[in-house]
């Protein structure tokens, strides 16, 4: 058995289109991610990335096909698509951060970190605070620890965010324009942070990202969606290197 | 102004203004919980969005209730009660009459701010929790409910003080409320600047003590959201 992080089997989705159409937007999509690895989903807007990353998260239903993660793993494998939710307790081993932050308002940050790992992780609160000050840390956000969420700016948010989506040590993490409000130092920062997690809890993460010179540094391997299907699959060096095919090397000059 | 007040005479009757606060106080009480139970059942339908055929005599059965309540005085309301029901063949005590008045004429706006704070749920907040993995009903428990709350008590407070104060119009179909304890004090002793001075106080003896504590809960759980 291939220890894959996600292995993405004959996936459909579609859109509610005019009436009760719908809109196709993957039709038999396949995409495998090692466990232990990064991989980012690159392409132009529409192509359907944020709409993957929702698939794999269960938050978009599966017209046919499968997901399956953590293949291989001592906790067991996670699968869900046509016919099969991605249940509440599975969910829990699947961390998501999207572009909107969507920290929970009623909670300061620190409590956006420990009320999950509580009440769906089994932690004590000790425990729970021990990992939450360790991720807000990696983050320079130790300080806001106590704030509101709603004192924070965006680019904050959304670390807070990443962190959140790491509070119950998932074994895949979903991760979609996280950068967008980081200055290059706190780039860094998230990309550190990743690499570190995805290594030491053998995980693996699926990214969508625009921001190229993130790609460049987090990427184990990046995948090239065009119009809903994977139109190139390479590791890191391949896919920014001369070898690259042309309709790769076009779209990464007209990202310049 | 050579008037001499004299205080002293009408706090001889604190007992009996005492019994009226109380009496105020239960048929406000009464008349908010009747008006916020009519309030969430008519908000509720009142909130689906694109109510199906099987809903949709409800919706607009609800949708005509509150508009016509929206319309009708509280003491229009109060007096047509009292006097038409029972040529109707519905006979109510005065008391019961103003708890169902004062009820009724909140529960359109309590209707309104339940459907309101329905309508503006954070979607992504919830979705989130979802995501992380909380149960349909953790979910309802730990983020749909404390939303709701922080969307909808402010806003019913500021309802709640008034039907408070409107309990005074039960003082024309008879309950013997602050008013009319204070018409009976004043055929007695004369004193009416002080007995009416004396009414203003009493209201607010029974609405400060609320705001301060809905104060301390809106502290507590009521900020922002951009």
């Amino acid at each position: 058995m291939n220890p894959w992080g996600i292995d993405i089997a004959s996936m459909s989705a579609s859109h509610a289109g005019a009436g009760r159409q719908r809109v196709p937007v993957f039709q038999d999509l396949r995409l495998r991610v090692p466990a232990g690895q990064v991989m980012v989903i690159v392409g132009p807007s529409g192509a359907g990335k944020t709409t993957l990353l929702n698939c794999v998260a269960g938050l978009h239903p599966i017209d046919a096909g499968y997901v399956a993660m953590a293949v291989g793993s001592a906790r067991g494998a996670i699968e869900h698509g046509q016919g099969k939710a991605l249940s509440a307790l599975d969910r829990r081993r699947v961390g998501v951060a999207f572009q909107q932050s969507n920290l929970w308002s009623h909670m300061s940050v620190l409590e956006n970190l420990t009320h999950p790992q509580v009440h769906l992780g089994g932690a004590s609160r000790a425990q729970a605070r021990e990992w939450a000050e360790h991720l807000l840390e990696r983050l320079v956000l130790l300080d806001h620890r106590n704030k509101n969420t709603q004192a924070l700016s965006g680019g904050q948010k959304q670390r807070v965010a990443i962190a959140r989506s790491l509070c119950l040590r998932p074994d895949v993490v979903l991760f979609d324009e996280i950068t967008a409000n980081q200055d290059p130092v706190n780039v860094q920062r998230v990309v550190e942070l990743m690499q570190a997690y995805v290594r030491d809890h053998q995980a693996c993460a699926l990214t969508v990202s625009h921001d190229m010179a993130f790609v460049r540094r987090v990427a184990d391997s990046v995948a090239f969606l065009e119009a809903g299907a994977i139109a190139v699959q390479a590791d890191r060096d391949t896919f920014f290197g001369p070898q690259a095919p042309e309709r790769v090397r076009d779209f990464l000059a007209s990202t310049q | 102004m050579d008037y001499a007040f004299d205080f002293a005479r009408v706090w001889e009757y604190r007992w009996v203004f005492g019994r009226s606060i109380l009496l105020t106080v239960e048929i406000s009480l009464l008349s908010i919980m009747l008006g916020t139970a009519i309030g969430v059942l008519v908000g509720g339908i009142r909130a689906i969005d694109k109510p199906s055929a099987w809903v949709w005599p409800l919706w607009a059965l609800s949708t005509f209730y509150v508009y016509l309540q929206l319309a009708i005085p509280a003491l229009v309301l109060l007096v047509w009660m009292y006097y038409c029901l029972p040529l109707l063949g519905i006979g109510l005590s005065s008391y019961w009459t103003a708890v169902i008045a004062l009820g009724i004429n909140l529960s359109p706006f309590a209707a309104e701010i339940f459907r309101s704070s329905l309508r503006n749920m954070p979607r992504g907040e919830l979705q989130a929790a979802r995501a992380m993995g909380y149960t349909e009903w953790q979910t309802l428990v730990h983020f749909t409910l404390p939303q709701f709350l922080r969307n909808s008590v402010p806003p019913l407070m500021g309802q709640y003080y008034t039907t408070v104060k409107m309990s005074s119009l039960a003082s024309v179909i008879g309950v013997f409320e602050i008013i009319n304890t204070a018409q009976e004090v004043i055929n007695s002793t004369y004193k009416t600047l002080e007995v009416y001075t004396a009414v203003a106080l009493c209201y607010a003896l029974i609405v400060i003590p609320f705001a301060l504590l809905a104060k301390r809960y809106e502290d507590r759980v009521f900020v922002e959201r951009t």
